[in-house]
């Protein structure tokens, strides 16, 4: 199915993205199929024959979204065909996904190096190629590859800054942001082909300010995992966690509301810069993910003195 | 004749006490504390000034509690806040 249109809502274009890819792992057989499958399946990025699914994670990033918004956003230059889109949505999926497996493996969450390393260069092959035939602009080109080096030197140099003796601050909390920049691409993609390159910049800065809350909250989460795990992520130590695990999670209860807030003032900052590039979605989608964060937290001081209040 | 009680470790009857203490204190401003987030901040951070701003008056031993919070009390606060985002981020 082709939408017609860049109407289409983005989790419809996603859920055609997600369909295409289901193909293609599908068709490829052997190991590389099945280590495909079971990364889609880990992330949730598989629709039943009952309908089921995806499961998207809801504080994830805007895969689908930032593309089709953009669009809209530059409609004054025409809008991009329906099949246009879906190879750039689903270019973006590759992308994350080549991200997805070689991050789990950094991660510990999957030990398989060699299946990650061959799988993660797969996706990543088909996220330039799906791209390749829209976009000629070799500013674009050099952009991206800039972005995926960027990605590669943030990801080594995580490893280090992890250990307790290393410098780890806000500056090295900024350069390990690198990891999740190439979502620029997708969106830098249709600003091309639409002759607006000269917004890229904003648009970068639109994606560095949702990925830093993004990644400000995830961090805060799983400081307690990080600890235990001997990642001592710049959350961590703002946490306390250098004094143990205890001193981490009393850091959790003092510190929530300031991350919180902290995440829901960079999220502000890019829907401030969303509206100057003519972006109106991203309110509702900021909005959506501040009741997420808002909620939990609350859950979490309920509990802290409900509990507290009760004889035991 | 000694009794069961005293047969605990010291840190039991502590916490027991602890425990008590937090049980007088009042239900509204429990409920302030979930509720509100700027005071939630003052009541963390300094029990007894942000309790005596409220208008309340605390023995030491409630403010103890409050400042010294109960370890298994923030463990379940926290699994709570984990447990919450699962469901959410996963629909």
């Amino acid at each position: 199915m082709v939408p017609e249109s860049n109407s289409w809502h983005p989790a419809e274009v996603g859920e055609e993205s997600i369909r295409r890819i289901g193909r293609i792992v599908a068709g490829l057989g052997g190991e590389l199929g099945k280590l495909a499958a079971h990364l889609l399946d880990r992330h949730g990025y598989v629709i039943g024959s009952d309908g089921g699914g995806p499961h998207r994670n809801v504080l994830g990033h805007p895969l689908f979204e930032l593309p089709i918004w953009l669009d809209r956003a530059t409609s004054d230059r025409g809008e991009l065909a329906g099949d246009t889109l879906l190879d750039v949505c689903e270019s973006s999926l590759c992308g994350y996904l080549s991200v997805r497996a070689e991050d789990d493996y950094f991660d510990g969450d999957w030990d398989d190096a060699h299946g990650a390393m061959m799988l993660s260069g797969f996706f990543r092959a088909r996220h330039n190629a799906l791209l390749a035939p829209l976009v000629s602009d070799r500013r674009f080109w050099l952009r991206s590859e800039s972005l995926w080096r960027a990605y590669g030197e943030a990801m080594l140099r995580e490893r280090s800054l992890h250990e307790a003796d290393m410098q780890y601050g806000p500056e090295e909390f900024e350069m390990v942001l690198d990891r999740s920049q190439p979502l620029e691409i997708p969106g830098n993609a249709v600003l091309s082909m639409k002759g607006c390159w000269d917004r890229t910049g904003q648009h970068a800065e639109l994606v560095r300010h949702l990925t830093r809350a993004t990644q400000l909250f995830d961090d805060f989460v799983d400081a307690p995992d990080d600890l235990a795990a001997g990642n001592f992520t710049w959350m961590v130590r703002r946490l306390g966690g250098r004094e143990g695990g205890q001193a981490l999670r009393r850091g959790m209860i003092a510190w929530c509301d300031q991350v919180g807030a902290e995440a829901g003032a960079e999220l502000d900052r890019g829907v401030s810069i969303a509206t100057t590039l003519g972006i109106v979605e991203l309110t509702e989608w900021v909005e959506a993910r501040k009741r997420v964060m808002e909620q939990a937290s609350q859950r979490m001081y309920e509990a802290l003195f409900k509990s507290l209040h009760s004889p035991r | 004749m000694t009794s069961s009680r005293s047969k605990l470790p010291v840190w039991f009857d502590r916490l027991n006490e602890r425990a008590e203490s937090m049980e007088q204190i009042p239900p509204e401003l429990i409920g302030r504390a979930i509720q509100d987030p700027d005071f939630r901040r003052r009541l963390l951070a300094d029990p007894e000034n942000a309790v005596k701003d409220s208008g309340y008056e605390f023995d030491q031993d409630q403010i103890e509690a409050l400042r010294e919070l109960d370890p298994k009390a923030i463990d379940e606060a926290i699994e709570a806040l984990i447990g919450d985002l699962d469901a959410a981020k996963w629909g």
